[in-house]
């Protein structure tokens, strides 16, 4: 049964089926197959219940959120003043690519919004100043990614809803894994030019007045991070409720930018909406399959297989960890995620792993999915912004980051807390 | 017959982009309700009361008003590594399977969302809150989606089934071919200038 699973699903998503539909062409398989019952009755129920659940209205309401901010002129000016900041560091403006990056992120719930919007604002510089374009553009690549760690985050959201972690709880673990990966990623931009100085570009200096005049620039930034996250943890909002406020905010500062008019706004909700309505295909179908599989007793069989392996904790981790990382290679994120999720979740549970920390470990592997060849979007993105160039230039800029997402990774295998302190902090 | 085809795409063009845009009112219509709530809540300590429930709402009626526009987008997330290699005519079979299959299940979610739409209706169904919303209403317009998914993705078919035995794979590919990950990216970032420049200009 495992086997025959395993290859429909294979087959279905090697002819380029929509993933949406392989999920659900899946289900249907199975249970023509293995079910006693007709179980794809209850297709109905299952696509109305799962598509009105309150968490999952976050979705919409943080990707309309990130529409508003790439519209609002909030990254130019954003920019401008971390360059200033930061600059004069070996890696000039480098820096301020990863740091704007994380600050983007505090505000965005999009690994791929992150980069093309920094992406989109930094590049022209690179030439301008002379620099490593390979490093520069890995910054850019890598650099966006931190758009789903440092919260507020679709993924962690996806991944709460497939199992039943706490939304503030995964924010709050995201944090500092957060702030670290940003820092790593720094720390790989500094060797590199201490090493190889004619990487680093023409630096910049600024004087210390327009320094501190600049600071204002970071304040909307901040503003929207204090509205959607810390709204969350003085208790007075649910994540959805704290993406509705954020949407609000985000409305306010694209007005008071006078960048809010209806063509804006059209174009804003018709980009959620197709990102929406594909992840919630996805989501249906998902339910649909998860339902089917655990009703033929799939799900059962396929943990006990992996139970069966006889690997310990760790073996099993390592294990999960070149799996998604080679999965990564070749699959789409969120698909990859809601795909697999609902199965090994519950293993590493099993095991003893703690669902907030496994989920932290989650979204740093679909981080480096997203900068890994030959599948990985925010590649493509920033090749894009470059019209003209060898792919592999991004790939190799790239490279050296995903060597920091494996040491975030290792830090976090040997020291747990540096997920799950901040959450018993708070809850306590 | 090609050119009534022709015809009716574009009229489905037009009520999908319509419906997403609506999809997408409705969840701002959501964020203000919402916020609204838990402001009154918290500075008046009293709530509209349903706003999750109605925000919910707003949610599974947006997508499946969305649905379409995805469609005819080409939006749905396909697994292209292996596709991008074969030859033209095997990668034009593989579109017609992949619409097929979001076709079947579609319309195994539509034929059976109909069942659950008629049973609210004749039980006189009510939602368990406050509000006791009747069931059937946002369960008919949430079921509206499905089915005009459902519609255009037939359209969808015989348009490109007609194209490809005219030999005209191009057309075919425009109408239901995998977008490559390059043409993913290029959007996304069409998207950052375009309201980049948005706001430059202003």
């Amino acid at each position: 049964m495992i086997a025959t699973a395993l290859v429909t699903l294979l087959a279905l998503m090697a002819l380029a089926i929509p993933v949406a539909a392989s999920m659900g062409m899946l289900g249907m398989i199975l249970a023509q197959l293995y079910a006693f019952l007709p179980v794809t009755k209850v297709a109905g129920e299952i696509a109305w219940n799962s598509s009105n659940e309150f968490l999952l209205v976050a979705l919409p309401l943080f990707i309309l959120l990130g529409e508003l901010l790439l519209r609002s002129g909030l990254a130019e000016r954003m920019y401008d003043a971390l360059a200033k900041w930061l600059s004069w560091l070996p890696g000039g403006l480098m820096h301020s690519n990863i740091a704007a990056c994380a600050l983007f992120a505090a505000t965005s719930g999009s690994s791929v919004a992150t980069a093309a919007t920094v992406g989109t604002v930094a590049l022209p510089q690179a030439r301008r100043y002379g620099y490593s374009e390979r490093l520069f553009l890995g910054t850019l690549a890598a650099g966006g990614t931190l758009g789903i760690l440092i919260p507020p985050s679709i993924n962690m959201i996806i991944y709460a809803v497939l199992t039943n972690t706490s939304v503030p709880k995964l924010y709050l673990a995201g944090i500092v894994p957060g702030i670290l990966l940003s820092l790593g990623f720094m720390v790989v931009v500094l060797v590199a030019c201490t090493i190889q100085p004619s990487w680093g570009g023409q630096r910049l200096r600024a004087s210390l007045a327009s320094c501190i005049a600049s600071l204002v620039h970071l304040v909307p930034p901040l503003g929207i991070f204090l509205v959607v996250v810390g709204s969350i943890y003085a208790g007075i909002a649910t994540p959805t409720e704290a993406a509705s406020l954020g949407v609000v905010a985000g409305l306010g500062l694209a007005a008071a930018n006078r960048a809010l008019n209806w063509p804006m706004l059209r174009e804003a909700l018709l980009g959620t909406m197709k990102s929406t309505a594909m992840i919630m295909f996805i989501v249906v179908a998902a339910y649909f399959l998860n339902f089917v599989m655990s009703s033929i007793g799939l799900t059962t069989k396929l943990t006990d297989f992996m139970q069966g392996l006889g690997l310990s904790k760790w073996e099993m981790l390592f294990a999960v960890i070149v799996f998604y990382v080679i999965l990564g290679c070749f699959m789409e994120t969120l698909s990859m995620m809601i795909t697999t999720i609902p199965i090994i979740a519950p293993v590493m549970q099993a095991l003893g792993f703690d669902m907030v920390w496994f989920g932290i470990v989650i979204i740093v592997l679909v981080e480096t999915a997203l900068i890994t060849p030959p599948v990985g979007l925010n590649l493509f993105v920033v090749q894009n912004l470059r019209k003209g160039g060898s792919m592999n230039d991004v790939i190799i800029g790239a490279l050296p980051f995903v060597m920091a997402m494996f040491v975030l990774l290792l830090l976090l295998a040997l020291f747990p807390g540096l997920a799950l302190w901040l959450p018993t902090v708070v809850s306590s | 017959m090609r050119r009534h085809l022709d015809a009716a795409l574009r009229a489905a063009q037009r009520l999908a982009h319509a419906g997403a845009l609506g999809g997408g009112l409705l969840i701002l219509a959501a964020a203000l309700l919402v916020s609204v709530d838990v402001t009154l809540r918290k500075l008046a300590n009293t709530t509209l009361g349903g706003a999750d429930e109605l925000s919910g709402y707003a949610l599974a009626i947006g997508s499946t008003w969305s649905f379409a526009f995805v469609l005819l987008a080409r939006g749905h997330v396909r697994i292209d590594a292996l596709y991008q290699l074969l030859p033209r005519k095997l990668a034009a079979a593989c579109d017609l399977i992949a619409i097929g299959a979001l076709l079947a299940f579609a319309s195994l979610i539509a034929w059976h969302g109909a069942g659950v739409l008629a049973q609210s209706w004749q039980l006189g169904a009510r939602s368990n809150s406050s509000l006791a919303v009747p069931l059937a209403v946002p369960q008919a317009l949430w079921w509206l989606g499905y089915a005009g998914f459902v519609a255009c993705a037939v359209l969808l078919l015989l348009r490109a089934v007609s194209a490809m035995w005219a030999g005209d794979l191009a057309t075919a590919n425009r109408l239901i071919g995998a977008r490559s990950i390059e043409e993913e990216a290029a959007d996304e970032l069409a998207n950052a200038l375009s309201a980049r420049n948005a706001g430059a200009a202003t």
